[in-house]
């Protein structure tokens, strides 16, 4: 046994010996036959088609030392290894094993960061890390991320914080998600800065510009965050500005840490400079404005070019005045005291109009269609002097010149002339744009190479340079978009295209070649989704529209990222194609998630202002006096329940005409549909919107909602609820009080057609919107009374000119029992809170807040209708500026006691009629907003409604014979003039 | 025991004795492009070779070569990302037929000395291909910014030729030496420009050493 041992190991030392004397050097492989290539580690992040493509050594093929650098480079090329090394080993056979030995690269995937108290937010402290999603991982990068952060976290007031950050390794995928874990102290407070040189203000007073003590120093010093730093600075600078110290450099030279009281003394460096003063001669111009157009203010510096660019400035502003000869110098100087004086030296000129545009040489376009491209505008009622000035003037020639090289006139020339005393008026100029078309260029052939002819078709159907059509670069650039944007679509990442111009024998007529180099085509090697906490993953993945195997297009990526967005629970949906310049095959394509805060609450104050009031006491103001309703609402969001999308809402309302609670469950993309939604609420409402009355209502509704395409959507809706009305509350005659004010229970089946082709639904120009309401209720549903409903309303928005719009809406609602039963009860077809209101703000505007329609007979109170009918138009038009805007209206229409009483007539017959049309006109202002137009109208009706009144208490209605209340009825009108207030155009 | 020891230590000696060979690896990486370690090596005793000298391979030596082929890379790189002319075959062949005359006189000379060093052809061209791409390169791409102004080159005159310094002797007239003068500014120049494109190109391709290679 032991000779056998010992003559197994001389055998191994020999071998060693001569297999080492035999292969000395790497060049004693080379020339031999590759006959086994071995892969180390056997597990390759690559799948093994694409590692055999890569190696690309077919068996026997003599090894070089070419080869070799080939397999290097190939592999490394697909950008997963970070080290590759090849060895070669003899084999008996007399050729040669090859082993490749990989070592793999890491790609980031999430990147967390836990423990910080915001500021600075998880988000800031992501984006200093600089980690991208799907970047190679390094560790230096890493060091860097660590570093960052330390810089962001003593910054804001975290200092000695310490950041250790844990990895999560994902072999198969190569991907590490990273998690900083952060253990900082308390945030450091500031105290007193130190002002470094000369700050020639007062140091308190910089303190408490500063803004960084809390109560002005009553309660010590605020928390430190690099916002606050930031803009306590900005505070000190702008101060030392509003003292005239417009060159002041403020700057934060350190921020002193000390460690043992937490605290932190800035050193901020003051260098005043010399005070400026800029006086404005010949013209008045606020200080808003000087800072405005001067940009010393803006700079904090004061150099000849900072001036003469204030100078044109000045200049342009006082051209858009009407001031087209304003003349601009300046001149700066230093007084003894070294205050530096900077003059405006303005001639504005006598003030001009402009009052004709003429456009010559033009015969391709018309001058209607120039005209109405241009920014200059002669004289009208919305720009009194016209809008002229150099810089509208070059914007102008531009855009025409655009215009003419799109349509194939290179040679195109514009130019435009000035003319002063237009008219033999010397307020008035005139300017003439002078064109000289040249000749036009006409597309001979396209060619399209690179391109297969499946494709040809796809990409036919988006070209906008087309055979016989005229050329123009900008219409090949628009193709270059459309075919790059399409082959990218298809997975071709590295798609590129150029475009060649030939000229023909022909002077106008050009042949255009596209050539398309499509590159690889890449495909979707695994979707790999990180970030969700509490959402179900399988929510997510039912919207990703990126599938294994099939092309990386970016379109389905975007579209993705968009249907994520869409549920509505994620505060940032990154997306990213991992190992991004790799040149493999399929690739990963990543999305982190950020699942939004799971409660959200918002707060909101508002007001209304109208005819509103009137005392419940006093009944002679049955038509409403001029109050103030303020308005408080809150709402608080449970957002993602369940995982699943879905939340819960609870919101609030209280004003002094409403209070309200609603509560809200909404499953957006319900059962995975887009299109639909389901929504269950309950409200609880005590509301006195109709002066009659004062109700409180319970509900509770089920609604899906189907989004049929872009434009149409349907609701579907069961609702229950009962509105009681407050007896003591109701302004009726005495008889009617018991019957009314009993309790409605109505159990309401509805669906809703809305279709909505409105360009802008803030503020309309052009479009039709619909909306088209049925609604049964019956017994069926435990309704205590059985009626249909209707309501339909049609706008439309018509663009008369640049300037017009012409807008309508037209309102049609009727109300019809479907039984006797609640009348045989009763005496009434509809309860009364079912009833249809109407008059106010967007409604009939010669109505004040649900003012229109019958009324009581004793009291004088609307009690609501069965049918109602408002047909609005308007005239939109600008007024002064972009941003003040006027409408002329007319309103017609009212609510009708039943739709047998409809009628067109406008008189009415005596005060107890209220079945007739009420026709209103007015005048509207519209103050564009960023939350869309103010809007106040001020309507005067033409035919108001008189009705009967009552003099005197709700008390005395109750308490006096029916011969002393007649003797109280007195007559009483709504009056011809209305006004209102509110936020959106009235439709 | 000693039995199953001696076993041990022959299983593990076998396996030793088929331990392959290293052939190549990777030694820095240029963006998407590598540089291996064989190449650096190539690289070193191409350059001994053609200067008629014995190659050193020491760490300085290896790092030097490293650093001057990253430089030819990237410069490789930009050439073809934006058009620049590459070398012709020509140019390449006169580059060589320079080397050869300089230090071996006929190319039969040049040819027996180079399969003596190990070099093949192939090789030799491809270093003075690298090496004529970026002297094009310079040429195309930084000397045209290069402006030498009269001005600068009478302050360097001036301050080289001083007059009042008792050892500088009697200075040359100016006109013998302003060409000189210009030439000289202009070449730091050119090594300024090429030093700052050459340290943001780095930075851009994202040059790595193999620390495994290139400590």
């Amino acid at each position: 046994m032991y000779s056998s041992a010992r003559r197994v190991l001389l055998t191994a030392i020999a071998l060693i010996v001569v297999s080492s004397l035999a292969l000395a050097s790497p060049s004693d492989f080379y020339g031999k036959p590759v006959e086994e290539i071995v892969l180390v580690p056997r597990r390759q992040p690559l799948p093994v088609d694409n590692m055999v493509e890569l190696i690309g050594v077919p068996p026997s093929t003599p090894l070089s030392a070419e080869i070799v650098q080939g397999v290097i480079e190939r592999l490394y090329r697909s950008g997963r290894f970070e080290q590759i090394q090849v060895e070669a080993a003899a084999l008996d056979s007399g050729g040669v094993q090859l082993r490749i030995v990989t070592e793999h690269r890491w790609f980031i995937g999430n990147v967390h960061v836990e423990g910080v108290e915001a500021p600075p937010n998880p988000g800031e402290l992501r984006n200093a890390t600089k980690l991208t999603l799907g970047g190679e991982f390094t560790q230096r990068q890493q060091d860097a991320a660590v570093e960052a952060l330390e810089t962001v976290l003593d910054k804001n007031g975290y200092y000695g914080s310490e950041v250790l950050p844990v990895h999560e390794y994902f072999d198969q995928t190569q991907q590490v998600n990273i998690t900083f874990y952060v253990r900082t102290g308390p945030r450091a407070k500031y105290d007193t800065p130190v002002f470094v040189s000369d700050a020639e203000l007062k140091v308190n007073k910089l303190v408490n510009v500063s803004n960084w003590e809390r109560w002005w120093g009553l309660f010590g010093w605020k928390g430190v965050t690099e916002s606050r730093t930031q803009a306590g600075i900005s505070n000190i600078r702008r101060y030392y500005q509003k003292q005239n110290y417009l060159k002041a450099t403020v700057r934060l030279q350190d921020i002193n840490y000390s460690p043992e009281k937490n605290v932190v003394n800035p050193r901020v460096e003051v260098q005043p400079g010399s005070k400026v003063k800029v006086v404005v001669e010949g013209a008045k111009l606020s200080g808003g404005k000087r800072r405005e157009l001067i940009p010393i203010f803006e700079e904090q510096s004061v150099d000849r070019d900072l001036l003469v660019e204030g100078s044109h400035n000045l200049e342009e502003y006082f051209e858009t005045r009407g001031y087209f000869n304003a003349d601009i110098s300046f001149d700066s100087e230093t007084a003894a005291d070294g205050t530096q004086e900077v003059v405006y030296h303005i001639d504005p000129g006598s003030r001009k109009r402009l009052v004709n545009i003429r456009i010559e040489g033009n015969s391709f376009f018309s001058t209607k269609d120039i005209l109405e491209r241009l920014y200059v505008l002669p004289a009208s009622l919305q720009f009194r002097r016209g809008r002229l000035s150099e810089g509208y003037l070059r914007e102008d020639e531009s855009t025409i010149r655009s215009l003419y090289l799109t349509n194939g006139f290179r040679d195109i020339d514009v130019d435009y002339t000035i003319e002063n005393n237009f008219g033999g008026k010397e307020d008035q100029i005139g300017l003439t744009f002078h064109i000289d078309e040249g000749s036009q260029v006409f597309v001979g052939s396209l060619k399209i190479n690179g391109v297969k002819p499946e494709e040809l078709a796809d990409i036919g159907k988006m070209l906008t340079t087309l055979e016989s059509q005229p050329f123009s670069v900008v219409n090949a650039t628009a193709d270059r978009d459309n075919i790059l944007a399409y082959f990218y679509n298809l997975g071709y990442p590295n798609a590129s295209f150029d475009f060649k111009v030939l000229t023909t024998d022909s002077e106008n007529l050009v042949n255009v070649v596209y050539e398309v180099n499509r590159g690889e085509q890449t495909f979707v090697r695994e979707v790999l989704v990180s970030g969700l906490n509490v959402t179900d993953p399988e929510l997510v993945y039912k919207r990703i529209e990126l599938f294994q195997g099939q092309p990386l297009s970016q379109n389905a990526m975007v579209e993705t990222q968009r249907r994520l967005y869409d549920l509505g629970i994620f505060a940032n949906v990154a997306m990213a194609v991992q190992n991004p310049n790799g040149e493999e095959k399929s690739k990963y394509v990543l999305f982190q998630l950020d699942e939004s805060k799971r409660y959200s609450a918002t707060t909101g104050f508002g007001a209304e202002l109208g005819r509103i009031g009137g005392s419940s006491e006093n009944l002679r103001s049955a038509g409403g006096t001029a109050n103030f309703s303020p308005r408080v609402q809150f709402e608080l969001t449970r957002l993602n329940l369940m995982g699943i999308a879905h939340s819960l809402s609870f919101r609030t309302r209280v004003s002094s005409i409403q209070q309200r609670v609603l509560v809200n469950y909404l499953a957006p993309q319900f059962r995975s549909n887009e299109n639909l939604n389901l929504a269950v609420t309950a409200v609880g409402d005590q509301s006195r919107d109709v002066r009659t009355y004062t109700s409180r209502r319970f509900e509770g509704s089920v609604q899906l909602g189907q989004k049929v395409n872009l434009a149409r959507n349907i609701l579907y809706r069961v609702a229950w609820r009962q509105t009681g009305i407050d007896e003591s509350t109701l302004q009726v005659q005495p008889s009617l009080i018991p019957v009314l004010a009993q309790p409605a229970k109505v159990g309401i089946i509805s669906a809703t057609l809305i279709e909505d082709k409105r360009d802008d639904p803030t503020d309309s120009t052009r479009g039709i919107y619909t909306s088209l309401d049925f609604g049964l209720a019956s017994k069926a549903l435990f309704s205590g009374s059985d009626f249909g409903r209707f309501l339909g309303r049609n706008s439309t928005y018509h663009r008369l000119s640049s300037k017009l719009v012409l807008a309508r809406t037209t309102t049609f609602g009727l109300l019809e029992p479907t039984t006797s039963r609640f009348r045989d009860k009763t005496g009434f077809n509809i309860p009364l809170s079912e009833r249809f209101f109407a008059g106010g703000a967007a409604s009939h505007r010669g109505f004040s807040e649900n003012q229109a329609g019958p009324r009581d007979l004793v009291t004088g109170f609307p009690i609501g209708g069965e049918t109602v009918f408002v047909n609005g138009v308007e005239l939109r038009f600008p007024l002064i500026g972009q941003n003040l805007g006027g409408v002329l209206f007319h309103d017609a229409g009212n609510v009708y006691s039943s739709l047998s009483n409809f009628s067109f007539r406008v008189k009415q017959k005596n005060i107890e009629d209220f079945n007739y049309m009420v026709h209103a006109v007015g005048f509207g202002i519209r103050y564009q907003t960023p939350i869309g137009p103010f809007r106040v109208d001020i309507a005067y009706a033409l035919n108001p409604t008189d009705f009967v009144g009552f003099r005197g208490t709700r008390e005395e209605l109750i308490d006096l014979s029916l011969p002393e209340l007649l003797a109280r009825r007195e007559r009483q009108s709504l009056g011809h003039f209305q006004f209102h207030f509110s936020l959106g155009q009235s439709f | 025991m000693r039995t199953r020891f001696l076993q041990f230590v022959a299983l593990l000696l076998a396996a030793l004795s088929v331990h392959a060979e290293l052939l190549d690896r990777i030694a820095i990486t240029v963006g998407q492009d590598v540089i291996t370690e064989r190449q650096i090596y190539e690289q070193l005793r191409i350059a001994a070779f053609l200067n008629g000298a014995k190659p050193e391979f020491t760490q300085e030596k290896l790092r030097e070569t490293a650093d001057r082929m990253v430089m030819q890379r990237l410069v490789m790189q930009d050439m073809r990302a934006n058009g620049y002319p590459l070398p012709t075959d020509e140019e390449v062949e006169e580059a060589l037929k320079q080397s050869r005359q300089a230090n071996w006189g006929s190319k039969e000379a040049f040819l027996k000395a180079a399969r003596d060093a190990g070099l093949p052809e192939r090789a030799l061209k491809d270093f003075l291909n690298k090496m004529v791409a970026t002297a094009k390169y310079i040429d195309f791409r930084f000397r045209p910014a290069v402006r030498v102004s009269d001005s600068a080159v009478l302050e360097r005159y001036q301050s080289k030729y001083n007059p009042l310094d008792p050892k500088g002797g009697e200075p040359p007239p100016y006109e013998d030496v302003k060409q000189a003068l210009e030439d000289e500014i202009a070449d730091e120049q050119l090594e300024g420009v090429m030093d700052s494109w050459l340290e943001d190109a780095r930075a851009r391709a994202g040059v790595r050493y193999k620390p495994e290679v290139i400590p």
